[in-house]
């Protein structure tokens, strides 16, 4: 890798990159360029299908940043994306182009989510988890006394009706995939960082993390904005592609339900896991939409059943070990010619 | 009274420490100095407040008053990580691996908090700090997977990888057989040959005979005895408080 000058006499190299992590490379930007162009190709339908489906992959994303990575188990993201619908509400009642929107309102609940983490970091474990929840609904209270934006009743996104209803969709599920992609290329270049392994290290244990001079409060800080920022990507999304909010659903608990769902199910803590759990929670959603309440009992059992069985969910069984990411986000130290031989 | 001028011989001191947690007084302005480049082991009795001790040395506990002075920089309001930058690693009596990272990662972790380095140079120095207490086998194992003895060792290297000037160890002889004390006792002293201070609370009285230049013996809230290994070893207030009464060792196992 490069010139050793330190008093070692094996070569060692410190590696980040597989030959698998190289090849799913290869395959996502495959897949990321079909994604591309597949509006050409496909009708309607598929397409807001594919934007709804999106929605779920951001906010999986987003809470696996959290939790997974961070050991801050959130049940209050849904804050950032009902923040982030009525943010692009709010812009465009004031002439923006929704569109355009999009990413004024994910930065500014990027720049919010930093006063607000003052406030949750005060509490932990648990106690997080509700104040976050707490939060949200505050943020629910204060939103639905809004008068011009709708208060407890909603509104609609008119200024896309001016296009129609083929280019609105095809260029939300644009903006839908741009999301995606920026969102898990910039987990990616969080967790490849050192502020990525600190964060990991505080999610082991906070104390050692503390001993080895890591700065908890500031890693942990980032790692909130991040996944605040991601979420509200979904927020943007949700109302670009549904066209009308409303604060009880916008701001509904059962959100941060189906982001805990997907990153158990897909794998907790790994990169592939909310891709994995997106998946699975979207062609149950597909396959269970019509058969009503059973829908939200075999969302249930499904849970369950991996809590019980899959532990680690469906990627950390394939890789409890973190050696066969498809994405380089470890090292590997590979210790050449013969090391000292014996104890 | 409080003396808190810098002896610049001393790379490390605690002055007039007083700690009580409840009614029950762990310190009552206790004085530890550590010169440059020795080794000073603490001993006492179970429940004499050596760990709380080195946690207000390495800044996890709040003493109720005193002073901690490193490299003639007043650090007692100095947090954990950052006297950990500093230059003061710890390790923890019961091990703390990072559960779900590789061996290799604690080390860089340290080594990229405490030291701005290029990447390389980063990897070679998390390298070393492996090497030299032994865990370079080991180097691509998960934290969570090692046996007690690579785990104690892990606490060294990551503590080691931090670059310090000193080193807090907290009982890592206990549990280990007489093979891998011996094995710990040559790590500790090649670390100190090169340039590391340690402050070595052991029960393992051989490590510490092998190792301290000096020896202090904390019980009730005061060092009742202060010297060579020989000198307190033999202290007839250390066998009383330490090793127990004639009548406590018969019942104790």
């Amino acid at each position: 890798m490069s010139t050793l000058e330190a008093p070692v006499m094996t070569n060692r190299t410190v590696k980040r990159y597989s030959r698998n992590s190289l090849g799913a490379l290869g395959i996502g930007a495959v897949v990321a360029a079909v994604l591309v162009v597949l509006p050409a190709f496909v009708g309607e339908s598929s397409i807001n299908q594919l934007t709804q489906f999106f929605s779920f992959l951001i906010l999986a994303i987003g809470w696996n940043v959290l939790a997974g990575y961070g050991g801050m188990v959130s049940i209050g993201q849904q804050a950032y994306l009902g923040i982030a619908s009525y943010a692009v509400l709010y812009l465009s009642l004031h002439g923006v182009l929704s569109w355009w929107a999009a990413p004024i309102a994910i930065a500014f609940c990027g720049v919010l989510s930093i006063p607000i983490s003052y406030l949750a970091f005060r509490l932990r474990g648990s106690f997080f988890a509700i104040g976050t929840w707490v939060i949200a609904e505050v943020c629910l209270l204060v939103v639905a006394q809004i008068e011009s934006l709708g208060g407890g009743a909603g509104a609609s996104l008119n200024d896309l009706n001016r296009f129609s209803p083929n280019t609105a969709g095809d260029v939300t599920y644009w903006v839908g995939l741009a999301i995606v992609l920026i969102s898990l290329a910039s987990v990616a270049l969080l967790l490849r960082s050192r502020v990525g392994l600190a964060l990991m290290s505080i999610r082991d244990d906070e104390l050692a993390a503390e001993a080895t001079g890591v700065n908890v409060m500031r890693t942990k800080r980032i790692a909130y904005v991040l996944s605040a920022t991601i979420c509200a990507g979904a927020g943007v999304l949700l109302i670009l592609s549904n066209l009308e909010v409303q604060p009880n659903s916008s701001f509904s608990v059962q959100y941060s339900a189906f982001m805990i769902f997907m990153v158990l199910v897909g794998g907790m803590g790994t990169f592939e896991g909310p891709i994995v759990g997106a998946i699975v929670f979207f062609a149950l959603q597909q396959w269970l939409a019509a058969n009503g309440a059973w829908y939200l009992i075999i969302l249930g059992a499904v849970a369950v059943a991996v809590t019980l069985w899959l532990p680690r969910g469906v990627w950390g069984t394939v890789d409890p070990r973190n050696r066969r990411s498809l994405v380089p986000l470890r090292h590997r130290v590979s210790v050449s010619a013969t090391v000292e031989s014996g104890e | 009274m409080t003396n808190t001028s810098p002896s610049p011989q001393n790379l490390f001191e605690a002055n007039n420490i007083v700690k009580r947690i409840g009614t029950v007084v762990i310190a009552d302005g206790v004085d530890i100095h550590v010169p440059a480049g020795s080794i000073v082991g603490m001993i006492g009795p179970n429940g004499a407040g050596k760990t709380t001790m080195l946690g207000i040395f390495s800044g996890n506990v709040k003493a109720n008053s005193g002073t901690v002075v490193f490299k003639g920089r007043d650090v007692t309001s100095v947090a954990m990580a950052k006297r950990a930058r500093l230059g003061i690693g710890r390790t923890f009596q019961i091990p703390r691996p990072f559960d779900k990272l590789t061996v290799f990662e604690h080390t860089l972790l340290a080594v990229q908090q405490s030291q701005s380095v290029s990447m390389s140079e980063a990897h070679e120095r998390a390298i070393f700090a492996l090497e030299r207490c032994g865990l370079l086998k080991l180097v691509n194992e998960i934290g969570g997977d090692l046996r007690l003895l690579d785990r104690k060792r892990l606490e060294m290297a990551r503590a080691v990888a931090l670059d310090p000037a000193l080193v807090l160890l907290d009982e890592v002889a206990g549990g280990l057989n007489n093979a891998e004390v011996g094995q710990l006792i040559e790590i500790v002293l090649s670390l100190r040959d090169s340039g590391i201070s340690f402050l070595w609370v052991e029960h393992v009285i051989r490590a510490l005979n092998a190792t301290a230049d000096r020896i202090v013996c904390l019980s009730g809230g005061h060092l009742i005895a202060e010297g060579s290994p020989a000198e307190v070893l033999a202290h007839p207030a250390v066998i009383e408080s330490y090793f127990g009464s004639p009548a406590f060792m018969s019942t104790a196992s």
